[in-house]
């Protein structure tokens, strides 16, 4: 009877031990998910790790809703060969990917040597519906392209890319983001679209802010703090009409420091002039 | 009915000014084409290369690629097949050797001879010559494929830039950097930025 009670003791421990040691193991990872060409036509949510390899696309009827906390990887597939990673995430219908201060969500390349480029772009094009919030696009041809409709850019990372944000033909508003380390912070054509720039960070990239052409002075920055390797801002070789950049911090309040970042009518005479009315004495604060 | 008909035109009319606001035609792609543009086989060539891609990708933003071929010829044939843009020929190289007509001494009348030929018969489009002579060779200048140029029709203003832009001594500086461990890309950029060009 005694040695019976014993072995039912025993069982019981050797079974909380085993039910501790499950606990305690840790819980394999879901695989990846594995995406070659692809067409999302209807409402789908993506979270962990997906691997793209090809062009995804989402349709019109299409929305796609990223978790905070995923990661996003691009495989570098060059197919045409002229530099420029071919694997794209490509919008018409509604993206909403939005991560959090402590849950970012991550797009990059899924090279072992990531180098910018490596994937081509988030492009969102007559988009039905798109905000982008704490996500990190990095190793990409353009972190966004946004062309065609209306737009939030909020609160995210983009760094080591040909362009950081580059938008046309829009309504956007882009803000509190952090653009460094690209070869051009923001690159834009307005063609008769508008957009609030305010509050980033847009430091260190070999061009701040890179007017490509067709903007009437439509886009405001403001609030910004724009410190670049080469020039502030630069105007592209058909940009012939004037654009404002009012009360941003240029990296010093001397005004004939900040003319020296900017390329423009000065240095040749077909381009508009860069204007840069009331420039912050120091940086911009952030308050959050 | 004729209001109806009206109120119908009107509308077909607004939809067609909406319309018209937004599809305009884009300057560049959104990534774009990659312009091709060759080297071969010098330094002088590896220095004019870069300018040219240098400065057609701070100007515009369009990709840019240099690709490196033996010879002239070489680069005049992938230039016929379209798989390069851009050339940097010398007229009396391209007179002799490419269209195997007999010598111009005079240089101006070289160039024109050898741009009328190349456009009327092969599709090249002469641009500015960039201001040096080589004795052998001839003026040094930028040839483009006509197809290229109408695809981008800024890219011929914009390469205009450099014309008359690098007399002999100059080429000769810039090929002294080469020589002396700077890279034809850094050459070309330092050039192109002292002339305020980017």
């Amino acid at each position: 009877m005694k040695r019976m009670k014993w072995m039912k003791l025993a069982l019981v421990g050797v079974l909380l031990v085993l039910t501790g040691a499950c606990r305690l193991a840790p819980s394999p990872l879901p695989a990846p998910l594995q995406l070659g060409d692809t067409v999302i036509s209807d409402a789908v949510t993506w979270s962990g790790e997906v691997r793209i390899r090809g062009t995804v696309t989402v349709k019109k009827t299409g929305a796609l809703t990223i978790r905070p906390g995923s990661r996003i990887l691009f495989e570098r597939i060059d197919d045409d060969g002229d530099g420029i990673g071919d694997a794209e995430l490509y919008v018409e219908g509604t993206l909403l990917a939005q991560g959090t201060a402590a849950e970012p969500i991550l797009f990059s390349s899924a090279a072992d040597d990531p180098r910018p480029a490596d994937w081509k772009f988030i492009y969102l094009d007559y988009a039905r519906k798109a905000e982008l919030r704490h996500i990190i696009a990095e190793y990409a041809y353009s972190g966004v392209q946004i062309h065609f409709c209306k737009a939030s850019v909020l609160d995210s990372e983009f760094r080591y890319n040909v362009d950081g944000v580059r938008f046309s033909t829009v309504n956007i508003e882009v803000a509190r983001n952090r653009i460094h380390h690209n070869t051009h912070g923001i690159r834009y054509e307005e063609r008769r679209g508008s957009g609030s720039v305010y509050q980033n960070e847009i430091v260190d990239n070999e061009i701040g802010i890179f007017v490509v052409t067709r903007s009437d002075d439509r886009t405001l920055f403001r609030d910004n703090n724009i410190v670049s390797r080469q020039y502030n801002v630069k105007l592209g070789l058909d940009q012939a009409g004037d654009v404002t950049f009012p009360h941003n911090w240029w990296g010093t309040s001397e005004t004939a420091a900040i003319r020296a970042t900017i390329y423009d009518h000065a240095a040749d005479a077909t381009l508009g002039k860069v204007r840069t009315p009331e420039p912050l004495p120091t940086q911009y604060k952030h308050s959050h | 009915m004729k209001i109806i008909r009206f109120s119908r035109t009107l509308a077909l009319l607004c939809g067609f000014a909406l319309l018209s606001l937004f599809a305009v035609a884009p300057a560049l792609a959104c990534v774009g084409k990659t312009l091709h543009i060759a080297a071969a086989g010098s330094v002088q060539q590896e220095i004019l290369a870069n300018a040219l891609a240098t400065l057609i990708s701070e100007r515009t933003g369009t990709t840019t690629k240099v690709d490196r071929f033996s010879d002239a010829q070489a680069a005049h044939d992938a230039l016929g097949k379209a798989d390069l843009d851009i050339i940097v020929a010398y007229t009396a190289q391209a007179r002799s050797e490419i269209l195997k007509k007999p010598a111009i001494a005079e240089s101006p009348a070289l160039y024109e001879a050898v741009r009328d030929d190349y456009n009327q018969n092969l599709n090249l489009v002469w641009l500015a010559p960039f201001g040096f002579s080589d004795v052998k060779l001839g003026q040094a200048a930028p040839v483009a494929r006509k197809d290229t140029l109408k695809k981008f029709p800024a890219l011929a203003r914009l390469i205009n830039k450099l014309g008359d832009s690098i007399d002999d001594a100059t080429m000769a500086k810039l090929e002294g950097r080469v020589k002396a461990g700077k890279t034809a890309a850094e050459v070309a950029r330092a050039f192109l930025k002292e002339n305020k060009l980017i």
